[in-house]
């Protein structure tokens, strides 16, 4: 298995609370991941300690290492010499709300990843633009409103702009916060349709409170409870044979 | 990470230098005062003989001409911003609303100047010929209101500035209103309370506030200058009816400053600043301490 | 049956009231209204648009030069005024935990509510007199061949009071527009890679550029009508703007100066002069928040 990031020992706190504990996991490159888990068990912080966005809030606070094996960039991204910032160009989030920027157009949303890393080109930014937008499932229909807001979209669209937006600048992994929970059932599909696709360039970790989801989509699944790793295993091993008594209980429904 | 740290060091350059600023303006008024106090010390807020020419300069009548002058504009503007602001907020309807609240906040909006003038050469004249006459004639046989009736004066100056410091009060009062948990609201009314019943009640609760409003409406009123100084008649004396003319601490600078005779003169007046920069100092900290300190009690009960 | 009426009746007495509070409110309102508009359109003319004033006594003159003077201090005043409430806004909003934050807020809340005569007296002590200066020692500060000491009168004195007003102003309502960005707006930009100080700029003042712009036009059209603060700068003019170092007319300064003189066609003037400032003030309040609404909304 290539791993692209190798978490070791990590621990979260929200000020005075510890959230996570101890979490030890290895993510393998150009896969889907999925994080299931009950309400409150630690998935949505554990995806932001890996862009660093936990330590932002006030009180927050983290410890441990998350060794992040990209492209240009090999190491501990929480060692104290590390930029959070530059750290967050080799990955993408995706919200559980889909939030596109509603003052810039369409068209914008995208572009503004490539402008501030840089790229002033104008054709190779139209270029990438459009190439995001049509690995999103998105350039057929905004075709012919790329200048209107980003919030003049559907609920389905918006989020697939939002992913756009985020694999424009080519980040190495995609995190992905509860996508499709605030999606109807078609649209829902579509970005399950559109995440199998895009693990053919990006290695994707995806937070999910839907099991269905993560057993369709995902080939690896990692099951936490109460800030603690339980278990991690190839999703269908997961499902038909867990090893921990916890996740059979969660997997079966007895407690939600 | 680099800009950001840089970003920050800007921001605190600029906040600290403004708040040198503050400390600045405190500093300097007092230094350009100084030798006033050192010449006159405590007789210079103690005494009322104002002649320049003498060098001779006491502010008592104009510490009083202030007061009273405010004092009138809030026994005016209090009541009226209270039923002003629950008829906003409760009883206009919804479509409503923004048009009754801009009129009201128009009366900000119109500058001291066009006050001044206003009142001046429009609103002193009535209510001489209209008020201030009639009332004489009618209570004349009290002292308080024989002698001679020009339109200008403390009255005029007070009613001028209740008009001015109403859109204060109201937005401060509709502010505290609107902060109110609407289940309180909800739990009066769904005993039968009416209207006035709920004013009473939501008055009560925020009664702070509401003395944090007076306080910065006074604030308001004892700070401003120019439409007072057009029509308050410029007596270095205290006033001695209620159709009296008078000075206040504000409008005495803007009245003398264009004409000082002496150094002394223009010191007198930068103290006289001074004065009022400390009046006008307390008065704001405590309302908006009481202000503060109401609102993030509401919003600490919004649970 | 009697109790009950005499409640509905306190009642209605009650609601009577504030309705009546509300219309007594609306009088002055009208009243100033009215009187400016009517005095104002019968004193104005092309000329008093077009001609500057003249000196005391000589008869004739316009108030464009007032017009002129206003234009000049309120643009000078915001090259310092809004820059510098930007900043503190962005401050107060973006860095909350900051230690030095509350303090901040509380000299900005302050400093908001301060008479304008006291800030026209401390800038006429700090620059026109000079003291700032003297407070180091110093006749005059010189850098390179460029030198400055005390101003006396001077329109950039003017210019820095209406600045120093303008500052809160800005600031506060800086403020409040850059609360309503919301959190996942700013952690989206964020999760792009965006540094702190850029998503500021380019994503938060961008999401709330409307409330922004309104921020400056009300402190553009409060200290517009400021004359208390010239009074004690400017000291006021009859000329064209001669330079930044000379004394400078305004609309507010000449409102009063010509309203208090005993000369019925200056007085006339004085009204005409309101008309304008008090449109002036209408548009940028009114006229501009609608412009504002439909062209910088999303």
């Amino acid at each position: 298995m290539d791993i692209i990031l190798s978490v070791r020992n990590l621990n979260a706190w929200y000020g005075e609370k510890q959230v996570l504990f101890d979490v030890s996991i290895d993510i393998p490159r150009y896969h889907i991941t999925a994080i299931i888990g009950p309400s409150g068990c630690g998935k949505t912080t554990f995806l932001r300690c890996l862009n660093r966005l936990h330590e932002l809030g006030q009180g927050n606070k983290v410890k441990g290492e998350v060794y992040f094996y990209g492209r240009n960039f090999k190491g501990n991204i929480y060692d104290p010499n590390v930029d959070p910032t530059e750290i967050r160009k080799h990955m993408g989030m995706v919200f559980q709300k889909p939030n596109p920027f509603p003052m810039l157009s369409v068209y914008d949303n995208v572009a503004i990843g490539l402008k501030i890393n840089g790229i002033k080109d104008k054709k190779k930014i139209n270029e990438i633009v459009m190439n995001s937008l049509k690995k999103a499932y998105l350039l057929d229909e905004v075709q012919d409103s790329l200048n209107k807001s980003g919030a003049s979209l559907s609920g389905g669209q918006q989020q697939r702009l939002c992913i756009a937006r985020a694999i424009a600048y080519n980040p190495e992994i995609l995190l992905m916060d509860e996508p499709t929970s605030a999606l109807d059932p078609i649209a829902t599909s579509k970005i399950e349709q559109l995440l199998v696709e895009l693990k053919k360039e990006f290695t994707i970790i995806i937070v999910t409170h839907n099991m269905q989801q993560a057993a369709r989509i995902s080939d690896y699944t990692a099951f936490m409870y109460l800030g603690k790793l339980i278990e991690f295993a190839p999703t269908e091993e997961l499902f038909e044979t867990p090893k921990h008594e916890l996740t059979e209980k969660y997997i079966t429904g007895k407690f939600g | 990470m680099k800009g950001d740290k840089v970003f920050l060091y800007i921001l605190i350059f600029v906040s600290l230098l403004f708040i040198l600023t503050v400390f600045l303006l405190g500093l300097e008024l007092y230094l350009g005062s100084e030798n006033v106090f050192r010449t006159f010390g405590i007789n210079f807020v103690l005494t009322s003989e104002w002649d320049p020419v003498k060098g001779i300069f006491g502010i008592a009548p104009l510490i009083f001409g202030s007061f009273i002058t405010c004092l009138i504009a809030l026994i005016i503007a209090v009541p009226l911003s209270l039923f002003i602001a629950y008829f906003l907020n409760e009883l206009t309807p919804y479509q409503l609303k923004p048009y009754f609240s801009s009129l009201i906040e128009l009366l900000a909006a119109v500058p001291s100047v066009v006050y001044g003038l206003w009142a001046l050469l429009v609103l002193a004249p009535f209510l001489r010929d209209n008020v201030y006459l009639p009332l004489q004639n009618a209570l004349g046989f009290i002292p308080f209101f024989q002698g001679a009736v020009t339109g200008y004066g403390i009255l005029t100056a007070g009613i001028v500035l209740s008009i001015m410091i109403l859109p204060t009060i109201t937005s401060i009062t509709r502010e505290a209103l609107g902060l109110v948990p609407s289940h309180i609201k909800e739990a009066v009314i769904s005993l039968g309370a009416m209207q006035y019943q709920v004013a009473l009640l939501l008055f009560k609760y925020i009664k702070l506030a509401i003395i944090g409003a007076i306080i910065l409406g006074f604030a308001r009123a004892f700070g401003e200058a120019m439409a007072v100084a057009m029509i308050i008649g410029g007596k270095h004396d205290f006033p001695l009816h209620i159709f009296d003319t008078g000075y206040t601490l504000p409008s005495i600078i803007v009245n003398e400053f264009t004409e000082a005779v002496n150094p002394l003169h223009y010191d007198s007046l930068i103290a006289v600043g001074f004065v009022l920069f400390l009046i006008a100092l307390a008065n704001i900290v405590v309302a908006r301490l009481i202000i503060y300190r109401t609102t993030r009690f509401m919003k600490g009960v919004v649970a | 049956m009697k109790m009950f009426s005499l409640k509905k009746f306190y009642n209605l007495a009650f609601i009577s009231i504030c309705v009546i509070a509300f219309v007594l409110a609306m009088i002055p309102l009208a009243w100033i209204l009215i009187e400016v508009i009517i005095r104002g359109i019968s004193a104005l003319s092309i000329e008093l648009l077009i001609n500057k004033a003249n000196p005391p006594g000589i008869p004739g003159g316009g108030i464009a030069n007032y017009i002129q003077g206003t234009i000049i201090l309120v643009g000078l005043a915001s090259l310092i005024g809004f820059p510098v409430g930007l900043l503190l806004g962005i401050f107060l909003s973006e860095y909350k935990e900051h230690k030095l934050a509350p303090y901040v807020r509380f000299f900005v809340e302050v400093f908001a509510e301060f008479p304008a005569i006291v800030i026209g007296i401390f800038i006429y002590v700090i620059l026109v007199r000079g003291d700032i200066f003297r407070l180091f020692g110093l006749e005059k500060v010189c850098i390179g061949g460029f030198c400055i000491g005390a101003t006396g009168f001077a329109a950039i004195a003017g210019a820095i009071a209406l600045a120093l007003l303008m500052i809160p102003i800005v600031a506060k309502s800086v403020e409040e527009s850059l609360n309503l960005v919301p959190i996942s707006i700013k952690e989206a930009a964020l999760s792009l890679g965006m540094s702190r100080w850029k998503s500021v700029f380019i994503i938060s003042i961008s999401y709330a550029r409307s409330g922004i712009l309104l921020a400056y036009i009300l402190a553009l059209s409060r200290i517009a009508g400021e004359a208390a603060p010239l009074l004690l700068t400017v000291l006021g003019s009859f000329y064209w703007f001669t330079g930044l170092f000379d004394r400078i007319g305004a609309l507010p300064l000449a409102i009063f100066t010509y309203g208090i003189s005993p000369f019925e066609d200056l007085k006339a003037q004085a009204w005409a002069a309101s008309l304008i400032l008090i449109l002036a003030i209408l548009i940028l309040n009114i006229g501009l928040k609608i412009i504002i609404k439909r062209k910088f909304a999303w």
